[in-house]
């Protein structure tokens, strides 16, 4: 269950003439176990921002989010690590990785945290990379070098190889070909219907339809602009 | 869980010049923080005086071993010394500053075992070879001497001399300065994989953000001998709160 | 002990000695300061204590330090035997033998059993020293860490603390180079479980003589300023590993003039085709074997 009450959030750029920019006032969202909910609205309006907010990567200035009942609290770093690595998975629009590393091994990463067992991993491993049709060949490859869609997929593959209680998707199907989408978007239900509460950003009008996302227009839910 | 590490409110001047001033640490096992800044903001003093190679003025230092917590400035020099040799490693940003350059390979990584006591000439030769696989040194290196390794095999080297103890605490000092980006990418890789594996607890200093980002759980930011903003890592970088963070964020060339 | 050493400075200026030095040649001063760094050595077994070394009228490396210690040892009663690589008729030990002659005017021997001071270079009699006799050491480099740490004050503090695992890493090398540990001489040992000390260039063969030895044994390094001591019946143990003991070994052969099997040999060639032939390298020792048969 992921919770936001009463968020507020402003940017204060000390070099830019310490200008101050309100994105959300008031900002109430919930998203329960096994529901998806789709962030809409047009571009700027921070719909990323509440992804970051919720995974920590933003602070904010007021307010209170809940993550299964455990607050995003800035003072003790130690818990949002703690969180991270349990209970909230992040799928990003952007593969940021060391370079020269085999994306079988990106991959495997996030589940080695919990599981040592290396062989098992390297199963599970394999086993989603196949299901999203990234071929053997590259498997030992590093990812930088593939097309803009492999990459996404090699993302979503590490963001979805484990069952995280909380999920959150910034664009997992934007460069995707339709085959492909379908096979992520379908990936993407199976956690749903595990239980999972899962928040994200999806372009297209289809993929939020074929997940049965509840959608939520930004601008209606926050005071600012 | 209780912090392996813990610094506060920590001192050191030269003279009237202040090296860092009022700093404080939070280190858990398993975790990696980040000490960043420009070049002269105290971020080597820092780390030179939390890990025993330089005396702070005042501050505290506390280590948990498991057992009891020490008082690092307070102890006796020679337990300090054992701690350093054991329970804490220092890896630095020049391989030959950690390496004794005419002992071999095996030789330099022998050192710290047979200091607490090993005696078995087999024993220690397969723990050698076991690290050198660990770092990803070819096993028929072993005898040769560092002079004749390249720049990120020495750098290689030099963690498995630290590790091969298994300390508690690592302190590395830009451990990828002076490679060459191919090198570096295989070194952070390698360290990533470490901290991973043995759940190491490491304090890292690197004026590059970028190296950071990918090894780092936690950051300090510091400007003159100052920590200006500390905490999650991706969150001081992705959104930073300070004046002088958001420049040093906004400085980064993007490739 | 102190019945050994006799430090008591009796009748020490009188006797038939070349009036212009005192007795054997260092003033009374001198040999004081010298015993007190004595004494502190022999109570700290293989600690290396600092002395204010004299010049004396020979070269340094010719036993400088020996020939202060042995100076400030000598009473008129003892009987001085000086060897050099376990010969008493070698130019340094003759050298030193004639200097206490002149100086102290005082007996010599080359009888291993009847010297009550034996100075030594390089080696430990055959003959089994016994009780009251002291064997002075002439070192030329007396810190085993020298040649590992270069910085003197580091190696004071691995002393102190007993940080002794690089002395390990020196044969830890030897064995990786050539399969088992190739120092040969300088071995280094462990005194009373304490400190780490550098036997003087003796073989390894004589290592095992320093250890619970009835005799008294001082070292002097006399360029480097530094005097220590194993006091009598002290445990000196060789380091090794587990799987590479300490191992005394000495040349495969028999002395080609008394026959021994248990004596350490120096190697002579004797012609220019490259012919050798094997013989005690101490001479006293060969000597009467040679008698007794």
């Amino acid at each position: 269950m992921i919770e936001l009450n009463k968020i507020t959030k402003k940017f204060t750029l000390h070099n830019q003439g310490k200008t101050n920019i309100l994105v959300f006032n008031n900002l109430n969202l919930k998203i329960n176990p096994g529901e998806i909910v789709a962030l809409t609205g047009p571009s700027g309006v921070g719909k990323s921002s509440i992804l970051k907010m919720i995974y920590g990567n933003y602070v904010f200035q007021s307010g209170q989010i809940k993550i299964n009942n455990h607050n995003i609290d800035h003072t003790y770093p130690r818990n949002i690590i703690e969180l991270r690595k349990n209970i909230i998975g992040y799928v990003s629009q952007f593969l940021r990785v060391i370079p020269r590393v085999p994306t079988i091994e990106i991959v495997m990463e996030p589940l080695l945290e919990i599981n040592s067992d290396k062989d098992e991993v390297r199963e599970k491993a394999e086993k989603i990379l196949l299901k999203l049709n990234i071929d053997k060949n590259l498997w030992n490859l590093s990812p930088l070098t593939f097309s803009g869609g492999e990459q996404q997929r090699v993302n979503v593959a590490r963001g979805l190889i484990r069952n995280y209680p909380c999920l959150l998707l910034d664009e997992p199907t934007a460069s995707l070909d339709s085959v492909n989408k379908d096979i992520v978007l379908n990936l993407i239900n199976e956690k749903k219907d595990s239980g999972s509460s899962i928040i994200g950003i999806f372009h297209d009008e289809y993929s939020r339809k074929y997940l049965n996302a509840r959608e939520i227009d930004i601008t209606k839910i926050s005071d600012a602009k | 869980m209780q912090p392996i590490l813990s610094v506060h409110n920590l001192n050191k001047y030269y003279g009237n010049q202040v090296g860092c001033k009022n700093m404080n640490l939070t280190l858990y096992p398993g975790e990696v923080v980040g000490v960043v800044g420009e070049s002269g903001s105290g971020k080597t003093t820092f780390i030179n005086s939390i890990s025993g190679n330089l005396i702070p003025d005042s501050g505290k230092i506390l280590i948990e071993t498991g057992n009891e917590t020490i008082d690092f400035l307070e102890i006796s020099e020679s337990l300090k010394r054992l701690l350093i040799r054991t329970e804490l490693a220092f890896v630095h940003q020049n391989p030959r500053d950690g390496l004794r350059l005419d002992v071999s390979a095996g030789g330099n990584i022998s050192e710290r075992l047979m200091s607490i006591g090993q005696r078995n000439y087999g024993n220690i030769r397969q723990t050698i070879f076991k690290w050198l696989d660990k770092v990803e040194i070819d096993k028929s290196r072993v005898d040769d001497f560092p002079r004749t390794f390249s720049g990120g095999m020495l750098q290689r080297l030099q963690i498995a001399k630290n590790l091969v103890t298994s300390p508690k605490i690592i302190f590395m000092d830009e451990p990828t300065g002076g490679l060459d980006v191919s090198v570096q990418a295989k070194i952070l890789d390698l360290l990533r994989k470490l901290v991973r594996e043995l759940n190491l607890s490491v304090v890292i200093v690197s004026h590059d953000l970028a190296v950071i980002r990918l090894l780092a759980d936690k950051i300090i930011v510091m400007k003159n001998g100052e920590a200006v903003e500390s905490g999650l890592c991706d969150q001081v970088l992705d959104d930073p709160q300070h004046s002088y963070t958001q420049l040093l964020v906004s400085s980064v060339l993007q490739v | 002990m102190n019945n050994v050493l006799k430090f008591k400075n009796k009748k020490n200026t009188v006797a038939a000695q070349d009036e212009i030095y005192n007795f054997a040649y260092l003033d009374e001063n001198t040999k004081r300061m010298i015993r007190r760094a004595l004494i502190k050595a022999l109570c700290i077994p293989g600690y290396q204590v600092p002395f204010s070394s004299r010049e004396m009228p020979m070269p340094y490396g010719w036993g400088t330090g020996g020939v202060q210690v042995t100076s400030s040892c000598l009473t008129t009663d003892d009987v001085i035997k000086v060897i050099d690589q376990g010969a008493d008729d070698t130019t340094n030990a003759v050298s030193i033998r004639n200097f206490f002659k002149k100086t102290a005017n005082i007996e010599t021997t080359e009888k291993t059993s009847q010297a009550s001071i034996i100075q030594t270079r390089h080696r430990i009699p055959e003959e089994k020293l016994k009780e009251k006799q002291i064997l002075v050491y002439q070192v030329p480099i007396p810190e085993p860490l020298a040649f590992l740490e270069p910085r003197y004050q580091e190696t004071k503090k691995m002393h102190a603390l007993s940080e002794y695992g690089i002395m390990h890493v020196k044969l830890y090398e030897d064995i990786t180079k050539n399969g088992h540990i190739e120092t040969a001489y300088a071995y280094p040992v462990k005194t009373n479980e304490r400190y780490i000390m550098d036997p003087s260039p003796i073989p390894k063969f004589d290592n095992p003589k320093m250890n619970n030895n009835p005799a008294i044994q001082l070292f002097g390094a006399g360029r480097e300023q530094r005097i220590y001591a194993i006091p009598p019946y002290t445990e000196v143990t060789s380091l090794d590993f587990e799987d590479y003991p300490f191992d005394p070994s000495k040349a495969p052969h028999k002395c080609s003039i008394c026959g021994s099997n248990e004596s350490f040999l120096d190697e002579i060639i004797t012609d220019d085709d490259g012919n050798r032939s094997f013989i005690c390298s101490d001479t006293n020792y060969c000597n009467q074997r040679m008698e007794n048969n």
